[in-house]
């Protein structure tokens, strides 16, 4: 998935962008792929993506799932009509079903991070939805383990906060 | 940037807390707000974001079997403890046979305003007064409006629903969603000259006798249901991309500006049309229109034989008239439709398919072909028993459909198949009430007796019971 040699022209697929990770990755992706991201976008639009848009804070392998993500969401975004390129929604939906049950906590987060920083909409919502479907029907207790909490309370401000929510939220 | 010496430790170090505040923020925005009040336990860091949350949404399906007093504990308690910072979004969803009370609404509702709100959506069975503080109309910093509390209160003579301030003035506004609100005119006028960006409109049950609906920037307006009237009305809006119509006459609506529209959905009662402009041209550029009644199949019949080609149309939906009788209008649209794929026809249902829908007769359709070389998939909805549809099956084989892509189903079975959607939130909320019922029965000490009071835990399943209803 890391990028073959330069192969400048795609068919359709207009101008490649190269995109550069932290471990110094090289990733060709089409200017409609990339654009997907709302920083890359932007940079397009300044035209400043001609030596390689570098991503300091994306691993390597992050970036990998970003631009397999990128690469099968692009049909959604691209001008409209060319339906048959497109993925159809039933694929997409089991796609990002399948990618997201997928998630181990490390690469979660990172995940949000990259997308949270690149400004990728749905990829940002999915993950954090993820999350908060982890978090939800837990007690505190499970969620710090689930999440590696540290619980930092001293043992009398952890029960007055108990108290509290007892009879405030009924908690 | 980072070390790869890292990826050791990294499974038991907590990722979360050090997320940016913002991404905590939006993942709260999809928690339920009885596990987010639960988070405050967790840390000093989560004690802080929590108090800091932006996204409130009260939906009384997270607080069943609670007393209406006891949910507004928790509302002003949740307020309460949040530090002096803005507010982004307020969702209230009350559906309850106990109204909340009038005053804890409105506190609520303005302690939003004052928080700078961009979102505020209010949802009530019943709301028992007709009027909301004006300040919410003037609010500068909203940018969704939701207001639909249901009808006015019986005890009220003068109005049938929510009464608008005479004042206006909602700068930040881009989509406005309105029910049994009485919108007139003048508010109207208000709410569009004012609201630079309003690219959204709904009116649901709300418009009372307007004449004009003129804007530059509109993009989608819904008109579903009139609370007075309708009598004609013109839509100026050049822009508008989608439009919903329902509970009208199709030849009440006619058209200043012509938009070109991508998606429609028009569902109109009228029997015959008359309409002076021309209807046909704003749909003329539509990639899903969805058309149905009685007074559109006389509209079709009428403009369709001089009308161009639909070069972008993909996916039709139409009908609510008696297909089987009357089937010209669907043939001919067919016929302009060379790149369509997807298409669903609806079919009367039974009771009333057996009667003349409109007052014109059936228009020949001897000899008329069609060609859809990219029809994938047709849909024929009717009732069970419509002995009728046969005959459209064989029609479209005529042509070259594929009977194997011809899929037909009734509307006693659609209801069924619509209920898988909310099932991922039902299950959610059900985690959360189960681990609710589990912690209580933990620390009987915090049980509030009364919750009990009012139902009996061995009939609460509200879910299921919508199963027992199908006969």
């Amino acid at each position: 998935m890391a990028a073959a040699a330069a192969e400048a022209t795609i068919d359709g697929g207009g101008k490649m962008i190269i995109l550069i990770s932290a471990d110094g990755k090289r990733f060709e992706v089409t200017e409609a792929v990339a654009s997907q991201s709302q920083l890359i976008s932007n940079m397009i639009e300044d035209d400043c993506t001609e030596n390689g848009v570098r991503l300091p804070n994306v691993d390597g392998d992050i970036l990998t799932m970003v631009v397999d993500y990128c690469n099968m969401h692009a049909g959604d975004a691209a001008a409209d009509g060319d339906t048959t390129k497109a993925s159809s929604t039933e694929e997409l939906k089991k796609f990002d079903a399948e990618l997201v049950q997928a998630l181990e906590n490390p690469v979660l987060f990172k995940l949000i991070l990259a997308a949270n920083f690149l400004n990728i909409k749905s990829l940002l919502d999915m993950t954090c939805q993820r999350v908060a479907d982890m978090m939800s029907g837990k007690t505190p207790e499970q969620m710090r383990e689930t999440f590696s909490i540290e619980n930092d309370f001293t043992p009398e401000e952890e029960a007055a906060i108990r108290q509290e929510n007892a009879w405030a939220f009924d908690d | 940037m980072e070390s790869t010496d890292e990826h050791a430790m990294e499974s038991d170090t907590d990722l979360i807390s050090v997320l940016p505040g913002e991404v905590l923020q939006h993942i709260l925005s999809f928690s339920r707000i009885r596990a987010i009040v639960r988070m405050r336990r967790l840390s000093r860091r989560w004690r802080r974001v929590i108090e800091c949350l932006q996204f409130i949404c009260l939906d009384c399906r997270d607080f069943k079997h609670w007393k209406v007093e006891k949910f507004a504990r928790f509302v002003d308690n949740l307020l309460l403890i949040r530090s002096k910072v803005d507010l982004h979004t307020f969702q209230l969803y009350w559906f309850h046979y106990l109204p909340l009370n009038c005053n804890d609404l409105r506190k609520w509702i303005l302690y939003a305003v004052k928080h700078n709100v961009k979102v505020l959506d209010v949802e009530l069975d019943m709301y028992d007064k007709t009027t909301l503080p004006s300040r919410i109309f003037t609010c500068r910093s909203v940018e969704e409006l939701s207001l639909q509390m249901g009808e006015a209160p019986d005890e009220d003579l003068e109005h049938v629903g929510l009464v608008l301030p005479d004042i206006i003035q909602l700068p930040s506004l881009k989509k406005l969603t309105l029910s049994d609100v009485e919108v007139d005119q003048l508010s109207l006028n208000q709410f569009i000259g004012r609201s630079p960006n309003l690219e959204d409109l709904h009116l649901i049950n709300s418009a009372t006798y307007l004449e004009l609906i003129a804007s530059k920037v509109l993009k989608r307006l819904t008109l579903d249901g009139f609370m007075h009237g309708p009598k004609r009305f013109t839509i100026s809006a050049p822009h508008l991309v989608h439009f919903e119509c329902q509970g009208c006459a199709l030849q009440d609506v006619s058209w200043g500006e012509q938009p070109s529209l991508e998606s429609a959905h028009i569902d109109t009662w009228g029997k015959k049309y008359d309409g002076e402009s021309e209807f046909i041209g704003v749909l003329l550029s539509a990639k899903t229109p969805a058309l149905f009644g009685s007074d559109v199949k006389v509209m079709l019949e009428k403009e369709l034989p001089a009308c161009p080609v639909f070069e972008r149309l993909t996916t039709l939906e139409i009908g609510n008239w008696c297909l089987t009788e009357d089937f010209y209008a669907v043939l001919r649209f067919l016929q302009l439709s060379p790149r369509l794929g997807e298409l669903t026809l609806m079919q009367k249902e039974l009771p009333h398919a057996a009667g003349k829908g409109a007052e014109t007769d059936a228009m020949p359709i001897d000899g008329m072909t069609f060609q859809c070389p990219l029809l994938e998939t047709v849909i024929i909805q009717c009732s069970k028993g419509d002995d009728g549809i046969d005959k459209l099956v064989n029609v479209l084989a005529a042509n070259g459909i594929n009977p194997k892509k011809i899929q037909v189903t009734f509307y006693e079975d659609i209801e069924e198949m619509e209920r898988p959607e909310n099932r991922r939130i039902i299950e959610e909320r059900e985690k959360e009430l189960c681990n609710f019922e589990k912690m209580a029965k933990k620390n009987p000490e915090w049980v509030d007796e009364s919750r009990y009071a009012d139902s009996n835990p061995e009939t609460d399943s509200d879910e299921y019971d919508n199963d027992y209803d199908d006969f």
